[in-house]
């Protein structure tokens, strides 16, 4: 009965993703240019909703139906011997894939129909949407199903059934749709999102995969070698060697993610360079990832270094001290990877003319803040221990006189992080903005983190002075007046010395990007309108040349009339296309390019 | 110029990748080399390793008196108490000594992997208290175990 409730509880986030998808197909079809294009007529969104959520359902229970049946097969062929094996799940395999597999089928059919009915169904955003969660969906499973095989190959767990069932049902599933959309491609930009959502998010948690087992197969190796030169008094030891099931486990994991990050990243998405979510994937998560992690790792490095030799190590020895370095430096290695090969990969890309991506401007002012915590860290650590060695009673410990030392390593190791992150990346955002580029004082990540330290500084000011007195109101109400307030209310004054430290220099830089908007804004700009561009395929040149003048992607029409020819222009020309695009009325601007040049025409 | 550099330093690289795998390899076959039976950390690892051959009858023998008539050796058998042998190991952090009786403390650190993103190893600690019986020790506690650990 329980598989009943569970198909439910399957409807029900299909039905809001359903919901969600109809809701957003609406909103594109008020929005869209191609509002009357015959990509929306013919099927209807109703029908392409029901079909499409039913064909992926079903497809799901018919192939949990046939995983269910062969894994029992394989069990009981290859499987350990057990007492008595349970005939439930064979029963219930046998009737999800007899009953579900042909509802599956006609649903499929039906829906390859559509296309022979209507050829520009190729262009519904619902049915990319369908065939990439498939896709996703399939993708996944295969991945677990592979880890799982694999830890049986290395001898990590006994003979599952499951693993090799599973691999071979959703890896067909996969294949199936795979080769299905490869032949009908993806016509629209819409379409082309759906793709490369697909492709990002798939390549995102393999490469996590790829990192996270890869590390732990480093940690394994640097743990065997620190403990054969310098070997830990054990006890007992689970397993002989480092070949045991955390490696066979991490290798297993490692494998799988190189070759789906692999088959997706370095095959599938070679050729799209120019997107945005591609952006998205190189510099949020792979950069941004890597440096944190390198950075992270680096601090533990350091930490563990300046307290052997400056700080107070709760171990005698050296070598009882340093133990921690393979799980440190096997996350460095890693991190460290990941930033070198993605960054190479950026640097490659990149625009020749040098254009600035919100991505990385993203990824720059996450790092600048994450710089700045470090140091606001490092001033609040310092303020307290100079206030604990200053005055005795303000002192957390009892007994012990070095009780600062670890203090001062932690405000070194932060300084040691924060001031190099912070500064390069901070003074460097802050050049592009001297250097004239003006879009960069009005960007969204600058303005997040321009109000944000402005904003949690100021509250951590306000609040500490509060606190602070508060203290001392209370203190001196009660006449319990004392330097043993100190204990408490040092940190207090650490946050307090670090916001008046950032925050007048941060607050002092809003105000100069207001100045300079409210300058900017008096002069009719063209960056700050919606422009949509008519041009026949093959239009790279013409594009490059407008994005640059634009410094902004704009939405992309493809003319499908012959012999349209292009314009060459200048970068003299494409200026003063940004100004005629500037100086039309109102907010939406079409600018149509054929041989006989560029026409700019307003729209509502 | 910098493809040749690249070159070597991935060959480089390989190299000690090589040269580490094989170092852990040789350095960590063969197990831990065992202790001097007559200390206490010693009669410890002699003890956790007689409970991971499930040679019950040796485990046992290294209670004291008083635990053995407490903690039978039919308590031992069917007992799924050592659920991380296979996954981990005991590392000795200290063993202290007074008069007749000693403490020993261990850190177990326990590895799991779970598909697919396979992870995580922790560690906490453990600590035997052991007294002289005649000139060897044995096992005391933790008492409100059966067997202990």
């Amino acid at each position: 009965m329980w598989i009943f409730y569970s198909l439910l509880n399957l409807l029900v986030p299909l039905a809001v993703i359903g919901g969600i998808v109809a809701a957003v197909t609406a909103w594109r079809r008020r929005e869209t240019f191609e509002a009357s294009t015959e990509a929306d007529q013919g099927v209807g969104t109703v029908k392409r909703l029901y079909f499409y959520a039913s064909t992926f359902a079903y497809m799901l229970v018919a192939g949990i139906g046939v995983v269910l049946t062969a894994r029992y097969v394989l069990d009981e062929m290859f499987g350990p011997p057990v007492l008595r094996r349970e005939t439930g799940q064979l029963a219930l395999g046998v009737a999800l894939t007899v009953i579900w597999t042909p509802i599956w089928a006609w649903h499929r059919l039906t829906v390859q129909r559509f296309l022979e009915e209507e050829p520009a169904e190729r262009r519904s955003i619902l049915r990319k949407l369908y065939v990439y969660l498939t896709l996703g969906v399939t993708a996944a499973l295969v991945a677990h199903a592979s880890v799982e095989l694999l830890r049986w190959l290395f001898g990590a767990r006994p003979f599952s059934g499951y693993a090799v069932a599973a691999l071979v049902v959703w890896s067909t599933a996969w294949v199936f749709h795979w080769s299905a959309e490869s032949e009908e491609g993806q016509p629209s930009e819409e379409t082309w999102i759906v793709r490369r959502l697909y492709l990002y998010v798939t390549s995102a948690y393999s490469l996590a995969m790829l990192a996270v087992g890869a590390s732990f197969a480093i940690y394994f190796v640097l743990r065997g070698v620190y403990e054969g030169l310098y070997p830990a008094p054990l006890l007992l030891q689970g397993e002989e060697g480092i070949w045991g099931n955390g490696m066979k486990n991490a290798l297993s994991v490692a494998l799988v993610g190189a070759a789906l990050w692999a088959y997706h990243w370095l095959y599938a998405a070679r050729l799209d360079k120019r997107s945005d979510l591609r952006q998205l994937y190189l510099y949020i998560l792979a950069i941004l990832g890597g440096v944190i992690t390198t950075l992270s790792a680096t601090g533990v490095v350091v930490f563990g270094i300046l307290q052997w030799l400056i700080g107070t190590p709760e171990e005698a020895s050296a070598a009882a001290h340093f133990r921690f370095l393979p799980g440190a430096l096997s996350p460095l290695v890693i991190g460290l990877s990941l930033w070198f090969y993605h960054w190479q990969t950026v640097q490659r890309e990149r625009s020749p003319l040098g254009q600035l991506r919100a991505a990385r401007q993203t990824y720059a002012y996450i790092m600048a803040a994450l710089g700045l915590g470090a140091l606001a860290a490092s001033v609040i650590v310092l303020v307290s221990t100079a206030m604990g060695i200053a005055v005795t009673s303000a002192r957390d410990v009892l007994v012990g006189t070095d009780w600062w030392r670890d203090r001062i390593v932690l405000v070194l190791t932060l300084l040691l992080l924060g001031v190099p992150v912070w500064t390069y990346y901070w003074f460097s955002m802050q050049r592009m903005v001297a250097a004239g580029h003006a879009e960069e004082r009005a960007s969204s990540p600058r303005r997040i983190l321009l109000f944000g330290v402005v904003g949690v500084g100021t509250l951590a000011f306000l609040g500490n002075i509060s606190y602070l007195l508060f203290v001392f109101l209370n203190a001196l109400l009660e006449s319990t007046l004392s330097l043993t307030l100190l204990v408490d209310a040092k940190w207090s004054m650490g946050a307090v010395v670090a916001a008046v430290l950032f925050v007048p220099y941060y607050w002092l830089t809003l105000h100069e990007d207001r100045k300079a908007a409210k300058e900017s804004a008096a002069r009719p700009s063209a960056r700050r309108k919606s422009v949509t561009v008519l041009i026949p395929e093959g239009s790279g040149p013409f594009l490059a040349g407008l994005e640059t003048a634009l410094r902004a992607k704009p939405r992309v029409l493809c003319r499908l009339d012959p012999d349209v020819g292009m314009p060459e222009l200048s970068a003299d020309d494409f200026r003063s296309v940004e100004r005629r695009i500037g100086e039309a009325p109102g907010d939406r601007v079409l600018l149509v390019a054929d041989a006989t040049g560029v026409r700019v025409y307003s729209y509502r | 110029m910098a493809k040749m550099w690249l070159v070597a330093g991935v060959i480089l690289l390989v190299g000690l990748m090589v040269a580490a795998v094989t170092m852990a390899l040789v350095t960590t076959l063969g197990g831990p080399n065992l202790l001097a039976a007559d200390s206490p950390e010693g009669v410890v690892q002699r003890y956790l390793l007689a409970l991971q051959k499930e040679d019950y009858r040796e485990a046992h023998s290294y209670l004291s008196s008083d635990l053995q008539t407490r903690c039978s050796l039919d308590d031992f058998v069917g007992r799924h108490y050592w659920p991380y042998a296979e996954e981990g190991q005991v590392t000795l952090e200290k063993t202290q000594r007074y008069d007749g009786s000693a403490v020993v403390r261990a850190t177990v650190t326990v590895f799991h992997g779970d598909a697919p993103f396979g992870a995580s190893e922790y560690s906490y600690d453990r600590t035997f208290q052991l007294k002289l019986e005649g000139d060897q020790w044995r096992l005391t506690g933790p008492d409100w175990w059966c067997p202990p650990f």
